[in-house]
């Protein structure tokens, strides 16, 4: 580290930045995702039920009494807007990646030169 | 004195890198597994409630839990019905015979996910057997190096 200049500790320290914020976004995803996949679960779900059957919505610890339309129109409002929400992360890591990418062979480079100047 | 040549180094470190990585992923497979078994026990144990309760006749006494080991004495209103969770904060009634049907599924997919996370756990500890001796011998030339 000591023999980096300060030029390559200010690319390497935006680099691990850039690192750092992929894996939030990543992990943001994934959330979202899952979300998504129990929503789109849930409305397939309920549209398997028997007509008439009871459905109930979580509040809390309670579970209140709801209409079966009103739910699935409920599930899909949240489907859409997890839907937008996942791309519009896409398109955030996209931007990330694509610096990333752009830093990374600047950064290995510098690196290189510093460990081949070690072993020599 | 051995010294490590260049390409020796740039194999040392990527070896490190990747029995780094691969011990992250261990970690989370195993947190994976254990959550999983988890959620498998916790599928079985509401089959065989909802199969004794099927059982019983309405108006039988049962002891609702109210946590910390304590309960209260009810009597079951319905035996043939039960609310069960359909995800995302919903959940509705079903026939008890409907809710072990599809309970019995969710804990198949259970099932099968652990096992293809024991597989990929499987794979992952295989590889890092096979770099481990390949990373000591070169951490130990370092080593000897070192004065």
């Amino acid at each position: 580290m000591e023999k980096l200049s300060p030029q390559q500790r200010h690319q390497l320290a935006q680099f691990q930045q850039a690192q750092q914020q992929a894996q939030a976004l990543l992990t943001q995803k994934q959330q979202l995702v899952m979300l998504l996949r129990e929503t789109e679960r849930a409305l397939e779900e309920l549209g398997k039920l028997q007509e008439g059957a009871p459905v109930y919505k979580s509040v809390g610890p309670i579970m209140v009494k709801a209409q079966r339309e009103e739910l699935e129109k409920s599930l899909s409002d949240q489907k859409e807007t997890l839907d937008l929400r996942i791309k519009t992360i896409e398109r955030q890591e996209e931007r990330v990646v694509k610096r990333l990418n752009e830093m990374r062979p600047k950064l290995e480079a510098a690196l290189k030169g510093i460990s081949s100047g070690e072993v020599a | 004195m051995e010294k490590l040549t260049r390409g020796e180094t740039e194999r040392l470190q990527s070896i490190l890198g990747e029995l780094r990585d691969h011990e992250a992923t261990v970690e989370v497979l195993r947190r994976q597994i254990s959550l999983l078994a988890s959620s498998i026990s916790e599928l079985s144990m509401t089959v065989e409630a909802i199969k004794t309760i099927k059982g019983l006749k309405p108006g039988t006494e049962i002891m609702v839990p109210l946590g910390s080991d304590s309960f209260v004495t009810a009597k079951l209103a319905l035996t043939e019905k039960v609310i069960t969770g359909l995800g995302a904060e919903v959940a509705a009634q079903r026939s008890a015979t409907d809710a072990i049907v599809v309970l019995q599924d969710r804990r198949a997919e259970l099932e099968q996910a652990l096992s293809r996370t024991r597989e990929e756990l499987g794979k992952l500890s295989e590889r890092i057997e096979t770099l481990r001796p390949e990373a000591e011998q070169l951490l130990e030339k370092v080593k000897r190096e070192q004065p």
